[in-house]
């Protein structure tokens, strides 16, 4: 006599999600380059150096 | 504190100012000069991955990034110095902003801004931070005497990253620690013909047809 699965595939229990960590972040130093502010950072401080703005 | 001998490359350094090569082996001789001497190491933690000329698997890796490879990085911490986009900075009408030698020459100068960021990784999050600590304190606390040492106008560190895995090696961590750096070229030229010492009105009068 069959047996009968009760459960549709959509009950079957699943393998449990794997959770990672949310506070990991990744960079890529492939392409890295300084952020449009620390450049900004970078040339206030070069203009501070040469004492006033640019031409 | 540590204890770096400037006489080493400084003369080298100082006959054409900075270089994108040279200012990678300027960071690289001052971080090997710091890590090759356990007293000169803050953190215990690093102090058995002394930087040696003939490395093994236990010592620290100091490389500039073009010539890094990963793969010598597995087990052992590393900083791997990169550099960064230069930014020349235009002042005055042609660069000529220091007027003319007593010969007649012109001196120009054009100013620079420029950026290295140094990647201290590490397999653990925690070996990271510890390497970042060592790294970005030696700069910051020597900033000063680097800019002199190097005549630079700006020699400044601008932070520290966040903790993060690398993306293209997801094994290790890494906290990216920039310095920025500025300076002034200045440059003479001299032209080929030969420099009117003077102009004598009375010579230009006597070859005018007199009335």
């Amino acid at each position: 006599m069959p047996r009968l699965d009760p459960q549709t595939p959509d009950e079957r229990p699943r393998p449990p999600k794997e959770v990672k960590n949310p506070f990991v972040e990744t960079i890529s130093i492939k392409n890295w380059a300084p952020t449009e502010a620390e450049e900004a950072r970078m040339d206030a401080l070069m203009d501070e150096r040469l004492g006033n703005g640019r031409d | 504190m540590a204890e770096t001998d400037s006489t080493t490359f400084i003369p080298n350094f100082c006959s054409w100012g900075p270089r994108p090569l040279t200012m990678d082996g300027v960071f690289v001789e001052l971080l090997q000069q710091h890590f090759e001497s356990a007293n000169n190491i803050e953190h215990e933690e690093l102090q058995t991955r002394i930087f040696s000329k003939t490395a093994s698997l236990n010592n620290i890796l100091i490389e500039e990034s073009t010539v890094w490879t990963p793969k010598e990085t597995q087990r052992r911490p590393a900083v791997i110095v990169h550099q960064n986009g230069w930014k020349c900075i235009k002042r005055g009408t042609f660069d000529n902003v220091s007027g003319n030698t007593e010969e007649g020459f012109t001196r120009h100068t054009k100013y620079w801004r420029g950026s290295h960021t140094l990647f201290p990784i590490a397999k653990e999050g925690a070996e990271a931070k510890i390497l970042a600590a060592e790294v970005y304190r030696y700069f910051n606390y020597f900033g000063p005497k680097f800019r002199r040492w190097f005549g630079l106008m700006m020699f400044e560190l601008m932070g520290v990253g966040a903790p993060a895995r690398i993306e293209e090696w997801d094994e290790h961590w890494t906290l990216p620690i920039t310095i920025a750096y500025g300076w002034a070229d200045e440059w003479i030229l001299k032209p080929d013909d030969p420099v009117i010492a003077t102009i004598r009105l009375s010579d230009i009068f006597s070859i005018w047809p007199q009335e």
